[in-house]
């Protein structure tokens, strides 16, 4: 199994349970790392996702990616 | 439309309310606009909703509300809608950690009802769009005031405070003013199927003890009841021989602190219109919050509170079940009537009914009401 289909089933199966730490996590990373090779759009959608996340369960890391997503104009 | 002309005469010479207020759609519809959303409406009660993000849906004449504990601990109710797509935003009881994320395309809301994100709103990844104005998007508030753990909503938004209107009867009880306790053993529900109305009615006067409830006949007398009557505001009977539930050993529930002596022996009970219906001892309170599910079925939703913490504990729990299925006896031994009243609604040439000059001041007093509500929204609607 690649690391992508590894992570894909991680995110189908959190997403089934509800769990959103994890889901933090993956998306979080994801984003970064897409980031990292310049590409704006598809990492701040995947950040969006870990933000919204972030935000739902009050996980502290939201007030970072909110920072992140904000310096890219796409947060208020 | 129906002729109230006749309801709003003196007592004496009055009609109730007409059929059509119990068994025809379109009146029940008028009378949700004018008597329940215009004004203070019973909804919820507090307790259901004891931890800071507590969240609570609730569907109040098919209108869907979400009771929450904010961060600040205060209840508060919004409509349970998305802006964006109208989504229901919660379906079950759940405590929020953080914000309430819609499930259709997760547009989130604080606590304090504030659009916090829209995500992916001006394409993919971003969040933001000139003509997405948040601050014009929070979730809608409804009004909402909490007495004796009772949560009362106006959902029109334009009556007078709760404090305003209900001054006489929170004076009249100040000295109940003070932290209620429950244990969930003490709640309960019934289902009756009658419009909402007659079980107010019905829960004001004490004409109907003797027969209804005959068990309080040699303790509790009819000569032993009061009536109360706030023209206007509230309607009930008060009870002069109030006597303290008994358990094992002779055990009591301890007494709300400080309550004058006059509450040694008495009781009273209070429709507190529109649709909620009080109860307070010495030693406990209950509410009955009327439900109106359809215009001929409503859900009774029961909880009794005490005045200390100690009472809610297992050391009292044969006690409070000794009491709570005292009360939902006697609540019971009213279903057959206010069912009864309602299948007698549809006898086509039923007037309304002739009220007794002397027993049935209080009941008189809350059709007055009810037709009053409706004669204001229907002038209201002219004028606009």
């Amino acid at each position: 199994m690649t690391r992508f289909e590894q992570l894909n089933s991680q995110v189908i199966k959190a997403h089934r349970i509800g769990e959103t730490s994890l889901l933090v996590d993956i998306y979080d990373m994801l984003g970064a790392e897409e980031l990292e090779k310049g590409a704006i759009t598809s990492g701040c959608f995947l950040l969006t996702q870990a933000y919204v996340y972030a935000l739902e369960s009050g996980d502290l890391r939201a007030s970072r990616i909110h920072k992140i997503l904000q310096s890219h104009g796409r947060e208020e | 439309m129906s002729n109230l002309s006749s309801v709003v005469q003196p007592l004496n010479f009055a009609k109730g309310l007409p059929n059509e207020h119990y068994i025809d759609d379109q009146t029940f519809i008028e009378e949700r606009e004018s008597v329940l959303y215009a004004n203070w409406s019973a909804v919820a009660f507090a307790k259901d909703v004891p931890k800071v993000g507590d969240a609570n849906p609730i569907t109040f004449l098919e209108m869907p509300l979400l009771m929450i504990r904010d961060n600040d601990e205060q209840v508060r109710v919004y409509q349970n809608t998305c802006r964006h797509r109208g989504m229901i935003l919660i379906s079950e009881k759940s405590n929020i950690r953080g914000t309430i994320r819609c499930p259709y395309h997760s547009w989130c809301y604080g606590l304090d009802g504030r659009l916090r994100s829209t995500p992916h709103v001006g394409g993919p990844g971003q969040n933001t769009h000139i003509d997405i104005k948040r601050d014009e998007l929070n979730l809608i508030e409804i009004r909402c005031h909490v007495f004796m753990d009772v949560v009362f909503v106006n959902i029109s938004g334009d009556a007078e405070t709760f404090e305003e209107v209900h001054s006489d009867l929170l004076d009249r009880w100040k000295e109940f003013d003070k932290p209620f306790y429950h244990n969930p053993d003490s709640s309960f529900e019934l289902l009756v199927n009658s419009n909402w109305k007659l079980a107010v009615e019905n829960y004001c006067e004490s004409y109907h003890l003797p027969w209804v409830h005959p068990g309080l006949n040699l303790v509790s007398r009819l000569e032993d009841h009061y009536h109360l009557e706030k023209h206007l505001k509230y309607s009930g009977q008060g009870s002069l021989v109030y006597s303290q539930l008994k358990g094992e050993n002779n055990q009591v529930f301890p007494d709300f602190d400080g309550v004058s002596d006059k509450w040694d022996t008495a009781s009273e009970y209070i429709s507190l219109y529109p649709n909620v219906l009080l109860g307070v001892h010495r030693d406990h309170t209950y509410a009955i919050i009327l439900d109106p599910l359809t215009i001929n079925k409503t859900r009774e939703r029961i909880a009794i509170y005490y005045a200390t913490e100690q009472a809610t504990e297992l050391s009292y729990s044969d006690l409070r079940i000794k009491n709570t299925n005292f009360w939902k006896e006697v609540f019971k031994e009213d279903i057959f009537v206010v069912e009864g009243m309602q299948k007698g609604r549809h006898g086509k040439f039923f007037d309304g009914g002739k009220f007794s000059p002397v027993m049935d001041g209080p009941t008189h007093l809350f059709h007055e009401w009810v037709a009053t509500q409706i004669n204001i929204g229907r002038k209201e609607r002219v004028t606009k």
